[in-house]
């Protein structure tokens, strides 16, 4: 791994870090609109240190540019189980919600069964699998 | 007297450093959003819902306590973008 990678790796941590204590410590919510159209929603609920982030238009996923996204589905899934390891280090359940159903969950309180097998972390949970494969589809769609 | 003044002072180049390093990680984020919003012709709007961020007294790696801090926001804030076309057309 070359030294830029690491430095990255580095920032990217300090980073989830930092959102992982924002998260902690907030309650509240936040919606985004994008051009009057409900997209992205976000409920913080401090009292049982859960966070929602209702995906209701994925289109908000396809506004970054493509050639950004180099990663391989390996790296991805190494990337998604550094962020939950963090959320769990910080007390943090983060659920990924599609238009009001949840699809996984990341954090303290995920507590993986089968999905263990396929992510191979302990720290994130496949709530249902019709709709990650929903919110899958749709980002795909959106880029 | 003279060691109370120190300790103030420590203390004070404590939160100053805390606060440096949170703002150089907030910065590329809102950089990167920047961007994103950049040329797409596009209108985003936040709706904050009564979001409290309550950071509590934290214990510093000399035992010295760091101030807490407390916001709350609410309403709305909206960022447009819009696409000009520079080149002048020639007829």
């Amino acid at each position: 791994m070359s030294d830029n990678n690491e430095l990255n790796n580095d920032e990217d941590n300090a980073i989830a870090n930092s959102l992982a204590k924002f998260m902690k410590f907030s309650s509240g919510k936040i919606n985004v609109r994008i051009n009057n159209k409900p997209t992205l929603s976000l409920d913080f609920q401090r009292k049982t240190k859960r966070v929602l982030m209702d995906v209701k238009d994925a289109s908000i996923f396809g506004m970054s540019d493509p050639s950004d996204d180099n990663l391989g589905l390996f790296e991805k899934l190494k990337a998604a189980k550094i962020i939950a390891q963090i959320f769990d280090e910080n007390d943090i359940t983060f659920s990924i919600l599609r238009k009001g159903k949840k699809a996984i969950s990341l954090g303290k309180e995920a507590n993986p069964k089968l999905s263990r097998v396929i992510t191979g972390s302990d720290d994130i949970q496949i709530d249902s699998i019709r709709q990650t494969a929903k919110l899958g589809r749709d980002i795909q769609k959106s880029q | 007297m003279e060691n109370l003044k120190q300790d103030a002072s420590k203390l004070g180049e404590e939160i100053g450093m805390k606060l440096n390093q949170t703002a150089s990680s907030w910065s590329p984020m809102i950089k990167d959003l920047v961007d994103k919003l950049t040329g797409k012709d596009m209108k985003v709007t936040y709706d904050f819902q009564d979001l409290h961020i309550d950071i509590p007294q934290a214990t510093g790696p000399d035992g010295k306590e760091i101030g807490s801090a407390k916001w709350k926001i609410n309403g709305k804030f909206k960022i447009s973008t819009e696409v000009k076309n520079k080149v002048a057309t020639i007829e």
